[in-house]
């Protein structure tokens, strides 16, 4: 931590020397590594979002009829929001615990550039929880019916659609940074913002299913998630400083 | 000469006594027109061929609608104002914005509710008009909740307004994609009336009432915003004179 | 400037069968600015009130001898 926070200050025998600041791709890639091995230290926070969307998916058969031809009709909408609300699950842990021992206020001093070091924290955040909820999509497609031909076309869907709901998840993170209990408020802050990438990945999935070309949609996924990559890291950190003022 | 203007646009005190001398400025001419609008739009207009007298419910709807919109934009610019020059009346008037926003959004809401009954049959459809102003009731439900979530009325403003910010961005997109959505399924014919073009009889009330709703949201704006500006401000010297004792 | 299309007050308050429909939603929306008129008046009081008991204090405080805030 102490690399990314003070350059080169970790070893004080150095600082005869112009200390070298490293490069924003090696801090990028320090931040990636770092968050991907302190979240493998809690693998249970981890599992807990798949399991939670695993157990969402059982509930519509459960509810609604086992009849897999049957569920094959609510399966776009049903594997897209249990991601949505799996993704929400997950959104807990992306600030908590750097926002509780100071390492996030440490990040805003750091000098660097605040949104370049939360774009990589979401980087990592999705690689922890979207994409394997993407890979687990297509479990959850098997267990409703979806054919197999359409399911290349989910699991493309729901790996786009979840880089869009780790943006958005992370603004909303940020603004409730301080907020106890902000589980609810989050919710409602992010899941509007989240209709567009439902939509579209729904009717993605749906196109799959039906076995017609489902480009359309994926690209106004791919079209969310660069919007979101360039929007969501500037307002995230806007709203870091701000809570950490 | 402009920077004069602007800095006394930031000065509490000067935006307490405007606010006061605006009010009959804005809620006369208002109560007039929606008066006017009234009787234009409920006796003077004609029935329209399809729905009869029932399509007299737009007076009072398509306004709300306008407001509900234009209010959330004044309160996603006016915290970007705040955020940007750091000026404290910018929030107060984001801030007083939110509740008269809100409402007439659920006035929109039921009155398209309303309106749908007797036109499609029930109570409620997924056309794309009201569905987006359902988003755009859970955005504001979001604001007024983030708003709530702190106790410093300082960082309530300014997380806020990266809230309002982030929301105005997004409200296009996520109407373009819920009309996107709608007309997949083909949905209902939304309540648009025979004509293609309306008679000035039916068109004078109606922007009259649109006039008269701007006007309104104005004065209450202008009441709002003495009040909150007295609220945040009761520690200053100014206020005292003011209030009296 | 009179209404051809109404024949009597009672086929105005009728709304040509829709009056069940028609009148709750302007009663709604005349209800909605009556709410916004009250609240900006009751934030209003609710200033004034804070703005008060504010000097209030400050009096007491000024009179108990304690260094003015």
């Amino acid at each position: 931590m102490n690399e990314i926070a003070a350059g080169a200050q970790a070893e004080p025998f150095v600082m005869l020397k112009t200390p070298q600041m490293p490069s924003a791709l090696a801090v990028t890639r320090l931040m990636l590594a770092r968050d991907l091995k302190l979240a493998s230290r809690k693998a249970s926070q981890l599992v807990q979002p798949l399991a939670f969307f695993a157990m969402v998916t059982t509930l519509f058969p459960l509810a609604v009829t086992p009849q897999l031809s049957q569920l094959r009709h609510i399966a776009p909408g049903v594997v897209w929001a249990a991601a949505l609300l799996s993704s929400l699950l997950a959104l807990e842990f992306l600030f908590r615990d750097d926002s509780q021992d100071g390492t996030l206020e440490q990040f805003a001093l750091s000098g660097r550039s605040l949104t370049g070091l939360l774009a990589a924290k979401t980087a990592a955040h999705w690689l922890l929880t979207g994409l394997p909820l993407a890979l687990m999509a297509p479990l959850a497609g098997v267990a409703l019916g979806v054919p197999e031909a359409a399911l290349p076309g989910l699991l493309a869907s729901v790996t786009v659609g979840t880089v869009t709901l780790s943006l958005i998840g992370a603004v909303g993170a940020a603004l409730t940074l301080g907020v106890r209990r902000a589980g609810a408020l989050l919710s409602l802050l992010t899941l509007p913002l989240a209709i567009p990438v439902l939509i579209f990945g729904a009717h993605a999935t749906q196109l799959a299913i039906a076995g017609r070309p489902y480009g359309a949609p994926l690209t106004l996924l791919a079209a969310l998630a660069v919007f979101g990559i360039t929007l969501s890291p500037l307002a995230a950190a806007a709203a870091v400083r701000i809570n950490l003022e | 000469m402009a920077w004069t203007w602007f800095h006394r646009l930031a000065s509490p005190p000067y935006i307490y006594r405007t606010a006061g001398r605006l009010t009959p400025w804005f809620a006369w001419p208002a109560a007039l027109l929606i008066v006017a609008g009234l009787i234009g739009g409920l006796y003077l207009s004609p029935p329209d061929y399809q729905q009869g007298d029932g399509y007299r419910i737009l007076y009072v709807h398509a306004p709300s609608a306008w407001l509900s919109l234009m209010v959330y934009t004044i309160m996603a610019v006016a915290g970007g104002i705040g955020l940007i020059w750091r000026m404290k009346v910018a929030h107060a008037v984001a801030a007083s914005c939110a509740p008269i926003g809100a409402s007439f959004t659920l006035a929109t809401l039921i009155t398209g509710s309303l309106w749908g009954k007797p036109m499609w049959g029930t109570y409620w459809q997924w056309d794309p008009r009201l569905t987006s102003e359902l988003i755009l009731f859970f955005l504001y439900l979001g604001y007024m909740g983030l708003r709530a979530a702190f106790d410093d009325v300082q960082r309530a403003d300014r997380i806020s307004a990266v809230l309002a910010v982030v929301g105005v961005i997004n409200v296009p997109i996520i109407h373009y994609s819920v009309v996107w959505w709608n007309s997949l399924h083909q949905g209902p014919s939304v309540m648009y009336l025979g004509k293609p073009t309306m008679p000035p009889s039916m068109l004078v009330p109606l922007l009259m009432m649109f006039l008269g709703f701007t006007l309104f949201f104005g004065a209450v704006l202008m009441m709002r915003l003495r009040g909150e500006v007295l609220l945040r401000e009761r520690t200053a010297t100014w206020v005292r004179e003011v209030v009296g004792t | 400037m009179s209404s051809y299309y109404f024949h009597s007050f009672h086929g105005f308050l009728n709304m040509g069968g829709y009056a069940a429909f028609v009148w709750p939603a302007y009663a709604v929306t005349l209800t909605v600015m009556g709410l916004n008129i009250y609240w900006a008046k009751r934030l209003m009081a609710r200033s004034r009130h804070a703005v008060r008991r504010r000097i209030a204090v400050q009096e007491e405080s000024r009179l108990a001898g304690e260094p003015s805030v």
